[in-house]
């Protein structure tokens, strides 16, 4: 007899488990908040209580665990470990060029946090607004100013805003992302 | 005219939020209803600058997935895996539970009702309350209940005694006629027992205990005929590990999400305590817990040791086949 929670539990942990990895670009810290949420909803079943829409629910509970953290770090001041750079180098993308995917990643870290929470949620995981508006707290008008800000940001960085980054004289990266996509379409129709 | 045909999902105009694009993000993202979607597609085939923006949205979309996608089809991590399956457990024994108390709740409704109904017709026939055999022979046909024990042999099972997980328990617990082995010293309470009557009348014994992370391991005990035979394996399938030997004229089933050393810990003290000399039907005093790895000397010099020596690995219960 299965329950309905049960039935897309994996599905779930594995969906979290990506967003999670997109948010902190670490696999250790990825690894660590998954577990915590889990640790923290097993809790919370042992209780006796019931959850009614899990997926929500593990969302919710990662973006307080990953928003504590970011205010400890806050507090803390930046701290980047080598091997949290270390790890892009061992991350190959896999169809694309490295710096094609370095500059999406590039982008996202310099979207502000509760742009990218947005634009992570909404486009990769595909939640709703109304969804994305639980799992933040927010209302649902913020959502959507994130949202279009955070895309919009990304657009303009991808298309050469982090030219000027790479140094005086480099070559604006113009549509890169489109770029991209019609590369793959064309590698794969030859 | 955008405004007046928005799913509930879109948020009314904002001042700091582009009209245009709060529709254009609803659109990349697929929330417009079929008529809205037509009029973005309309005022996009006349504003190529704002098609080219969605089809970066688009882009950013794909370029996600692209990057992270892959995380869906790695295994989770250790970690994760043993929180998933607590959780699932839980979660299932929570729906059976609830799957129980509706059919207690509905069978409270007949009952009331098939005795609110009787009681009614009683009341305004004149006839004196209390005597049901009548209605039981009506509601029967006329046949005579089974007795209790036909019953409950007919069943194969007879009712569960849950035993409290005490040590006075754990002393008078008994299963076919043995004291049920204290597996204290492992971290595992006795949480339930029951008497099972096999097809040929054999009395066999099952026995639930539970660690406080929920872990739990099922014994089935069951006598045999061949008593000279001594055979042991252990053997998985998935997470679930399975120990079973014979010995002096029983047979033991051994079941538990554990790791593996656990498993022949205890599988070593059932097998200890099982194997020492008791008057059936009286309660020996619980056995002070085994140490160390649990692998407890045979007592009277003829009881098999159960430990990685004695081992049998058939080919089978090697990887994830059957036991």
């Amino acid at each position: 007899m299965n329950h309905p929670v049960a039935a897309g539990l994996r599905a779930n942990i594995k969906s979290l488990r990506r967003y999670a990895m997109a948010l902190t670009r670490d696999p250790n810290d990825a690894d660590d908040l998954v577990q915590e949420c889990l640790k923290r909803a097993l809790t919370y079943i042992k209780d006796g209580k019931d959850i009614e829409n899990f997926r929500a629910y593990l969302f919710t509970i990662l973006h307080n665990i990953h928003n504590d953290e970011l205010t400890r770090r806050k507090k803390k001041g930046i701290q980047i470990p080598f091997e949290k750079e270390g790890i892009r180098l061992v991350y190959p993308p896999p169809q694309y060029s490295y710096m094609d995917c370095k500059d999406l990643l590039d982008a996202l870290d310099k979207l502000p946090d509760e742009q990218r929470q947005v634009v992570l949620l909404i486009g990769l995981e595909g939640m709703s607004y109304r969804g994305a508006s639980d799992v933040l707290g927010v209302p649902l008008g913020t959502v959507m100013s994130r949202l279009s800000r955070g895309r919009n940001a990304l657009r303009i960085l991808l298309a050469g805003g982090l030219a000027a980054d790479r140094g005086p004289g480099a070559a604006p990266r113009r549509r890169a992302v489109e770029t991209w996509h019609e590369e793959r379409r064309t590698a794969n129709v030859g | 005219m955008w405004g007046r045909k928005r799913t509930a999902d879109i948020p009314p105009p904002n001042r700091n939020v582009d009209h245009w694009d709060r529709l254009i993000n609803a659109y990349v993202d697929d929330m417009l209803t079929p008529p809205q979607r037509l009029e973005v597609e309309e005022f996009l085939s006349i504003h190529p600058e704002v098609a080219r923006r969605v089809n970066d949205y688009r882009n950013q979309n794909r370029g996600l997935h692209d990057l992270y996608d892959r995380y869906l089809s790695e295994p989770l991590p250790e970690g994760a895996q043993i929180l998933e399956q607590h959780i699932m457990r839980k979660l299932s024994r929570r729906s059976i539970f609830n799957a129980c108390g509706r059919v207690a709740a509905a069978a409270a409704i007949v009952i009331l009702a098939v005795a609110g109904g009787w009681a009614g017709a009683q009341y305004y026939l004149g006839a004196p309350l209390g005597g049901s055999a009548p209605l039981v022979a009506a509601a029967t046909g006329g046949a005579r209940p089974l007795p209790t024990s036909v019953a409950r042999r007919a069943e194969n099972v007879q009712p569960a005694k849950v035993a409290v997980p005490s040590p006075a328990s754990v002393a008078g617990a008994r299963a076919a006629g043995f004291p049920a082995p204290d597996l204290r010293a492992h971290g595992f309470q006795l949480t339930g027992s029951r008497e099972i009557v096999k097809v040929d009348g054999a009395t066999a014994a099952r026995l639930i205990y539970e660690s406080k992370d929920g872990s739990q391991v099922t014994l089935y005990v069951a006598p045999i005929d061949d008593a000279g035979t001594r055979k042991i394996s252990l053997s998985r399938r998935g997470p679930v590990w399975f120990l079973l030997w014979n010995n002096k004229g029983r047979a033991y089933s051994m079941i538990g999400e554990i790791d593996r050393d656990t498993m022949l810990a205890i599988g070593a003290t059932i097998n200890a305590r099982l194997s020492e000399p008791a008057t059936p039907g009286t309660a020996s005093p619980v056995p002070a817990p085994a140490p160390g790895d649990g692998r407890v000397r045979a007592t009277d010099g003829k009881t098999p040791e159960l430990n990685e020596k004695t081992l049998i690995r058939p080919a089978a219960s090697q990887g994830q086949g059957e036991p």
